[in-house]
């Protein structure tokens, strides 16, 4: 399911169906929590980084036998000018530095990112059951 | 029902679709033919289809209630007969806007229609078998069907997507809706539940409502439930923690309770400080906390105490 | 610009604390003389407290309050602990949206309370650190 992300309710959106596509695949409390937070991280940089031009793509996969949640972030922002910086975690208390990329790529089993300065960032992350 | 969800098929007329799918009348005249041989075999047809069904205990739950089982199979046959006459019409498109609603609402996932779909082609192509087709012929119908089949699903697919769509859109929305209740529990000490999902606009709510009531209570304590909250990213744990940076300002300490084992090892692996946020797993830790510090202390009551 | 044209935050004396009652928007030539007075005052009177009394401000921005963080810093260095009392919810609230650095300070609603926790702070000074909540 593609999930078009321009506002705060858009991102609880993806997030209640990362949690119904969890809750369906039967992974538990923890990893369902992973994957809405994920989510949430994801969706919210739309927001703040990418002015709302962007979407969330949740769907399942299946890989040699085993099932998993994908998802992809994707977004026509600015980009990110250095992606190894933002994939190192800088946590400043207040939060405004940072991505919460590297928290994404710690929450998921699998990640990957493209970002062309420019022209957009897209985010995939995979979480197997 | 049907007017809502077919907004934005406006577009999606029958003659519309068929122009889209590039289905010509002459072919829906192969198809008509086609059916008119296939009309006797149906009923055996839709036999088989369920009999595949059940060997998927999954899609069967949805079918446990024979009075359900028997009205759906009912419908079926009759999109089935529409479907093989080749008449595509207003009606046609009605009935495929109300299976995509069926299946939205009765939660079935499209993976299951698809699946569904691909076995009626099977099916379908067996009885081709049955019936002697000859293959150059059953090419041009099996193309024919296919096209009709890609129509059908993105009507079904449009539909259930704008019904799940409006269910996920209302979900959403009264999750963020959610009033922010500050109450004075004991002399002191402010209690408030948070439910739902915390966005930028209510944790505003909540540290304007929250400062608001210790400007008024004086109190030196305030507890923020949080086993409500769906999730707490590094955004929601900021506005925690700002919250009670914001509270001590005003002399009254903040403790977040409800802190479940699923969230702190969230929190931890997205790398958030919580610094000098103090937490609690369960509401009553909390509270007897927050009794304590108050110098008040709870024991059992004694006789004299009650009566 | 003489130094006598520069609003003055009133200072008093009580109980081993020097009170200021800010009643006038800060500005650099204010803060600096607010610096320059209480420091004096905490010297002379040999107080080991501070209450810096907002709640008859309008405005403090977080520019404003790295600089109180300053002059009570300075002040501890004096030997005087300080409370900031009566700040209100909006005041609050917009310091920590715009990220303001408040952590450690010790904010109170009332007089009362200030006189209270700084009773609480010299007790911790003292070693006698029952309450500690830091």
């Amino acid at each position: 399911m593609r999930i078009p992300i321009t506002e705060d309710r858009d991102v609880a959106r993806a997030v209640l169906e990362g949690n119904r596509r969890a809750a369906e695949l039967g992974f538990d409390q923890v990893k369902q929590q992973k994957v809405s937070t994920a989510i949430s991280e994801l969706a919210r940089n739309i927001i703040k980084y990418a002015g709302g031009k962007g979407a969330v793509i949740i769907r399942t996969v299946t890989e040699s036998g085993r099932e998993g949640l994908e998802v992809v972030a994707t977004d026509r922002g600015p980009g990110i000018e250095n992606v190894k910086e933002a994939l190192e975690d800088h946590f400043s208390s207040s939060g405004t530095l940072g991505l919460g990329l590297p928290g994404v790529r710690r929450l998921m089993d699998e990640f990957s990112i493209r970002s062309e300065p420019g022209s957009g960032t897209t985010v995939t992350a995979r979480i197997w059951a | 029902m049907t007017g809502s969800h077919a907004s934005g098929m406006d577009t999606m007329t029958p003659e519309g679709l068929l122009a889209l799918y590039g289905l010509k009348q002459e072919e829906l005249e192969v198809l008509r033919t086609f059916g008119e041989r296939v009309g006797d075999h149906l009923d055996e047809m839709i036999s088989q289809w369920y009999g595949w069904l059940k060997t998927y205990p999954e899609f069967e739950l949805f079918f446990s209630d024979p009075a359900v089982m028997e009205r759906a199979r009912g419908l079926q046959e009759r999109a089935w007969e529409v479907f093989l006459s080749g008449k595509i019409d207003e009606n046609y498109v009605r009935r495929r806007v109300e299976i995509g609603e069926v299946h939205a609402r009765i939660g079935l996932p499209l993976s299951a229609y698809f699946a569904g779909i691909n076995h009626f082609l099977i099916v379908i192509g067996e009885v081709a078998g049955q019936l002697g087709v000859p293959s150059e012929e059953w090419v041009q119908i099996s193309s024919i069907i296919t096209k009709l089949m890609h129509l059908e699903t993105a009507v079904v697919v449009h539909t259930y997507n704008a019904v799940t769509e409006e269910a996920l859109t209302a979900q959403a929305k009264s999750l963020m809706e959610m009033s922010t209740p500050v109450t004075e529990i004991w002399e002191g000490v402010l209690l408030l539940p948070i439910v739902g999902i915390i966005d930028s606009h209510r944790a505003q709510d909540i540290m304007n409502a929250g400062l608001t009531k210790i400007a008024e209570t004086r109190a030196r304590i305030f507890i923020l439930d949080i086993s409500g909250v769906g999730v707490v990213d590094t955004a929601v744990a900021n506005y925690l923690i700002n919250i009670t940076r914001a509270t001590r300002l005003m002399g009254c300490e903040a403790t977040i309770s409800g802190v479940s084992p699923a969230i702190a090892q969230t929190i931890v692996e997205l790398g958030i400080d919580v610094g000098r946020m103090k937490t609690t797993a369960t509401m009553q830790d909390a509270l007897a906390g927050a009794f304590r510090r108050q110098g008040l202390e709870i024991r059992p009551a004694t006789d004299g105490d009650v009566r | 610009m003489s130094g006598d044209s520069v609003p003055r935050v009133p200072l008093r004396v009580s109980q081993g604390t020097v009170v200021a009652s800010v009643q006038v928007d800060f500005e650099p030539a204010v803060l600096a003389q607010f610096r320059h007075d209480l420091l004096g005052a905490v010297q002379r009177s040999q107080a080991t407290g501070v209450i810096i009394d907002l709640s008859a401000l309008g405005v403090l921005d977080p520019g404003d309050l790295a600089d109180l963080r300053d002059t009570m810093n300075m002040a501890s260095l004096l030997g005087a602990r300080s409370v900031l009392a009566g700040m209100r919810p909006g005041m609050v609230s917009a310091l920590v949206d715009l990220d303001a650095d408040v952590d450690g300070l010790n904010g109170v609603l009332t007089l009362d309370d200030a006189f209270e926790k700084l009773d609480e702070l010299r007790d911790v000074d003292a070693g006698d650190s029952w309450d500690s909540d830091r």
